[in-house]
């Protein structure tokens, strides 16, 4: 019965012939390299390639716009950028608002972050929603909302402070704040910079060990010593990634400065970039492309700095998951820490929104509310009124939802396909279609009219090259959704269907859809709020002939009435709302199961 | 082992298979190295060995899950994987069933679904044969009542039983099952290795079964194939493995022994040998027949082979002791004793305890001293 070390007990030769035809598809095989690869994955593999050339060709066109200029090797852009008389000025101007915004960005949202993971003094949703806020109320809506409360005349809030400071006899004919100002740049910036610290610190808080605070504190350093020495600096990679997040948000931020700072006379590059794009004529193209080259390196100091710390920051503990921090009790610091993250949730949310809603009821921008005669009709009017309004609205749905499906839908399968395989041209695709999440938004904007506006694709002034535009800029995050969303997917679960004789496809259906779905609609959601409030790459692609709401924005801010712009941001706002609250709805009863499982 | 009557069908058959793994430093290791044998009809297959000796990826490469780099396998006589011929049949092409270790329960799907997802891909059954069946073979696993839970919802072993029912419902004639029972506490443990073995030997499905633990290999199998590092070592129905152990590595992975250097003075042609150690000079029975007079050797016995007695015993195979310490364990004591510098184990079953520090005689049998390569 002993049979030594599995010597086969015939050997059995087959002649080639007789050899079954390999098949693993039932619509037959493909061949990539030497494998063989079902139909399933060779589309996965085909729009993967696709949707990299997308994100490489625009970034490609821009760094060889650069250095060639009509055929010829030359530095003519960097040339005509620095020949621009406000060169440094412009330089100036864009480092000081972002690295003053950043640096009070990151004190305030680590702040934010700590009173929220590691005090009493969180407050349940509304300290948990906080980073969701750029992402409901775009910075366009915010930048216009501050505006009406903050210009000098016209300001509610200046009005509503001038009446209270009347009452105690000082009487003032403006201000007393100014939003057109150096400060006021600033403090919008702020706004939408805090939560991107507030979410990576609170992700940096909640994977460090609470064990490394409480052994602090056990040595008997005090709270403060603590959180300096200990909490913090526990946490410098996520602050690091929050700051690489500023700069790259900071430098291309157009909606904010374009709004703000055109009124206060402070350029900085982004709007100047747009300028010379869209507002002059002829565009100067090579002008434009060597400022672009400007953003691109400050972000890429930013990544290399980043890099140094991440490597000298490996000695950070990450301690197993569930270890539950005991909060900070606060004491009678608790309601004061509750008044700031609540203060924050007014300043940056509640009231832009009612300075929005009270100027478009009102139909026109006044100090001197009548609230009796507040209605709809003037937002009617500037709305549903305006036919080129309604086609902006019209086209920027239509756009987002397309570009959302389409995105998700190609970052999954290429989630999926990168799972399951680890070949070279697999991890080059992907590695391809994160490219642009490095790049500033404007540049590859500037990438896109460079590689499709004109002759072969002659894409210049229609809604394909914003919706591949709009793709290609929000396709990594889209593929970062799926990539965690396919990673919880345990590779067993694929295995299991195979055993029990589904297909690739059956396998995709039937297993790997209904448990991405959540995390796939949840990036989808993310993908459309974006596209929608998309300000940037729409000012350089859009026109008269494929009016978005980021377009029409501006032009309104150009030349209609604050009323009217107040409307449009209204409705942006709404619309994000809506469709990002009834996706994630569905999406969480889709996965019901879930909350069934939890015992 | 059952008796094999007549020829049996051969449901697997497995040649010189070798699976490489590329490390991350970039060193390849190989994971099942040159491995062979053939599994027939209703046979319970047990691989044993250690963490990390290629067990699972054996296990997984015969379900198609991995792709051998060199040699065949054929179910049921299907080519399924010729690495030098380029075969490779997918996974979903082999009507198997396979339990895997985490239970890879859908966690979206109900029991009910679960379990007639293998009949819905076949695309050949209506609706009526599926409830039926999913209900047949649900109340065979013993939880008729639970089609309409989540998995979520249910405890390890009866998350195990609706994998069970997802593995055997196609009516498969092999099954693969990959450490099914180590997640499910002791005594379900034991309840549901008795239950799957009267399942099998009622359905009488062929099965693969991978563990390392030693109990539940013997309780299940027909046959045992011991693995290390990648090969296998040995492969006998339980008791051949547990008496007639090859190799120390075998003989001490299955089961407890005690080992006695020493080197052999003289071969008998009945196959015993007579070895001669520093506790005396001891009659074996020789493991390999290319043992020769003078080699180095080990002589190696079970605690409950050895018979202890106050007086004197008569036969040779003996050598006396002091009882170091004694510990109940139920069923029955183990011994821990010494001579000279050799401490052994002795298991009795009787309830009359030796003392401790009472000096003993142990014998044992010839025929349960193996004589072992060191
Ligand atoms: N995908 C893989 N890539 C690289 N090495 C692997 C891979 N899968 C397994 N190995 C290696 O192959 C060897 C055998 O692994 P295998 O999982 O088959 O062990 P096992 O006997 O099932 O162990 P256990 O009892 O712990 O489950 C191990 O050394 C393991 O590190
Ligand atoms: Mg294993």
């Amino acid at each position: 019965m002993q049979r030594s070390k599995g010597t086969p007990l015939t050997r059995v030769a087959f002649p080639r012939r007789m050899v079954p035809l390999p098949a693993s598809g039932r619509l037959g095989t493909f061949v990539i390299g030497r494998r063989r690869v079902s139909p399933f994955t060779a589309v996965g593999v085909a729009l993967g390639v696709l949707a990299a050339f997308l994100a490489v060709y625009p970034i490609a066109r821009v760094i060889v716009g650069l250095f060639v200029t009509d055929g010829r090797l030359s530095v003519a852009p960097l040339r005509d950028a620095y020949s621009i008389p406000d060169f440094w000025q412009l330089i100036g101007n864009t480092v000081a608002v972002v690295v003053a915004s950043s640096a009070l960005a990151l004190v305030m949202g680590s702040v934010l972050a700590w009173l929220n993971e590691r005090t009493d003094a969180r407050l349940g949703i509304v300290t948990d929603s906080l980073p969701m806020i750029p992402f409901l109320l775009p910075p366009i809506a915010g930048a216009v909302g501050w505006v009406l409360l903050l210009s000098p005349r016209a300001g509610l809030m200046n009005g509503v402070i001038r009446a209270a400071l009347d009452k105690v006899g000082v009487s003032l004919n403006e201000g007393p704040f100014n939003i057109f100002t150096w400060y006021g740049l600033i403090f919008v910036y702020l706004l939408y910079q805090v939560p991107y610290v507030f979410l990576m610190v609170s992700a940096g808080l909640r994977a460090s060990d609470p064990s490394l605070d409480e052994q602090s504190r056990v040595c008997g350093a005090s709270s403060w010593r603590t959180l300096w020495r200990v909490t913090f600096p526990a946490t410098r990679q996520s602050l690091g990634a929050a700051v690489l997040l500023m700069m790259w948000q900071g430098f291309s931020l157009f909606s904010v400065p374009v709004i703000i700072g055109t009124g206060a006379r402070i350029d900085v590059l982004s709007v100047r970039i747009v300028n010379l794009l869209s507002f002059s004529f002829p565009p100067r193209t090579g002008a434009a492309v060597g400022l672009s080259f400007v953003v691109v390196l400050f972000v890429g100091v930013t990544w290399l700095l980043q890099l140094r710390l991440l490597r000298s920051g490996r000695h950070a503990t990450i301690g197993g998951k569930g270890q539950r921090a005991v909060r900070l009790e606060l004491g009678r610091w608790k309601w004061p820490a509750r008044a700031l993250v609540l203060g924050y949730g007014a300043v940056a949310v509640v009231l832009p929104i009612v300075a929005l809603v009270v100027v478009a009821l009102n139909g026109y921008w006044t100090t001197n509310i009548n609230w009796g005669r507040l209605s709809f009709t003037a937002f009617r009017e500037s709305v549903f009124g305006d036919r080129l309004t309604l086609t902006s609205i019209k086209n920027s749905v239509s756009i987002s939802v397309l570009g959302a499906t389409i995105g998700m839908a190609v970052a999954a399968m290429v989630s999926l396909v990168v799972m399951r395989r680890r070949g070279r041209l697999v991890q080059a695709m992907d590695g391809a279609i994160k490219l642009p999440s490095v790049f500033p938004h404007l540049v590859i904007a500037v990438g896109f009219i460079l590689a499709f506006a004109g002759a072969p694709f002659k894409l210049g002034g229609t809604t394909v090259i914003l919706l591949l535009a709009y793709i290609s800029i929000y396709l990594p995050q889209g593929s970062v959704a799926a990539d965690s969303a396919v990673a919880q997917v345990g590779r067993e679960l694929s295995e299991a269907s195979h055993v029990s004789g589904a297909g690739g496809g059956r396998t995709f259906a039937r297993v790997f859809l209904p448990l991405i779905v959540p995390g796939v609609v949840a990036g989808w959601a993310f993908l459309f709020a974006h596209m929608a409030g998309d300000l940037t790459a729409s000012a350089v692609l859009a026109g008269t002939t494929n009016m978005v709401v980021g377009f029409r924005i501006l032009q309104v801010f150009d030349n209609g009435s604050y009323a009217q712009l107040a409307s449009l941001a209204l409705v942006l706002t709404a619309i994000t709302v809506v469709v990002v609250t009834l996706a994630l709805v569905l999406a969480q009863r889709r996965g019901r199961w879930r909350q069934r499982t939890t015992r | 082992m059952d008796s094999v009557a007549a020829p049996r069908r051969v449901v697997v058959s497995v040649r010189d298979i070798v699976k490489r793994f590329q490390r991350a430093g970039g060193s390849v290791t190989n994971a099942v190295d040159n491995v062979g044998f053939d599994l027939l009809a209703g046979e319970f297959l047990v691989l044993l060995g250690p963490s990390g000796c290629g067990k699972t990826t054996l296990l997984r490469t015969i379900a198609g899950l991995e792709r051998p780099d060199g040699g065949t396998i054929e179910i049921d006589g299907r080519l399924c994987d010729s690495s030098e011929n380029g075969v490779h049949v997918p996974t979903e092409r082999r009507r198997l069933g396979m339990i895997f270790q985490s239970y890879a329960l859908w966690p979206h799907m109900t029991v009910f679904d679960n379990v007639a997802y293998p009949l819905r891909s076949q695309r050949k059954h209506n609706k009526r044969d599926i409830a039926d069946r999913v209900e047949r073979v649900l109340t065979m696993v013993g939880i008729p009542e639970l089609t309409k839970q989540y998995p979520g919802q249910m405890s390890g072993g009866q998350q195990q039983r609706v994998a069970l029912a997802r593995a055997l419902v196609a009516g498969s004639d092999l099954v693969l099952f990959d450490e099914p029972l180590s997640n499910v506490d002791a005594r379900v443990r034991e309840q549901l290795r008795f239950e799957l073995a009267t399942m099998q030997r009622d359905l009488g499905f062929a099965a693969v079964y991978v563990t390392h633990d030693q109990s539940e290999a013997m309780g299940l199998a027909h046959r045992i194939a011991v693995m290390e590092s990648g090969k296998i070592v040995q492969i006998g129905s339980p008791r051949e493995i547990y008496d007639e152990a090859a190799s120390r590595y075998v003989a001490n992975f299955v089961g407890t022994s005690n080992e006695i250097r020493g080197r052999v003075q003289s071969v008998e042609p009945d196959g015993t040998a007579s070895v001669t150690t520093v506790i005396g000079t001891f009659v074996g029975t020789l493991s390999k027949p290319d043992i020769a007079a003078g080699d180095e050797v080990i002589l190696v016995w079970r605690p409950e082979d050895g018979e202890p007695s106050i007086e004197e015993p008569a036969s040779s195979n003996r050598f006396r002791a002091v009882v170091e310490a004694a510990l109940f364990l139920g069923s029955h004591t183990e011994y821990s004793i010494r001579v000279g510098e050799s401490r052994f184990r002795l298991w009795r079953a009787s309830r009359r305890q030796l003392s401790t520090d009472a000096e003993i005689w142990v014998t044992v049998d010839a025929a349960s001293m193996r004589i072992l390569r060191p």
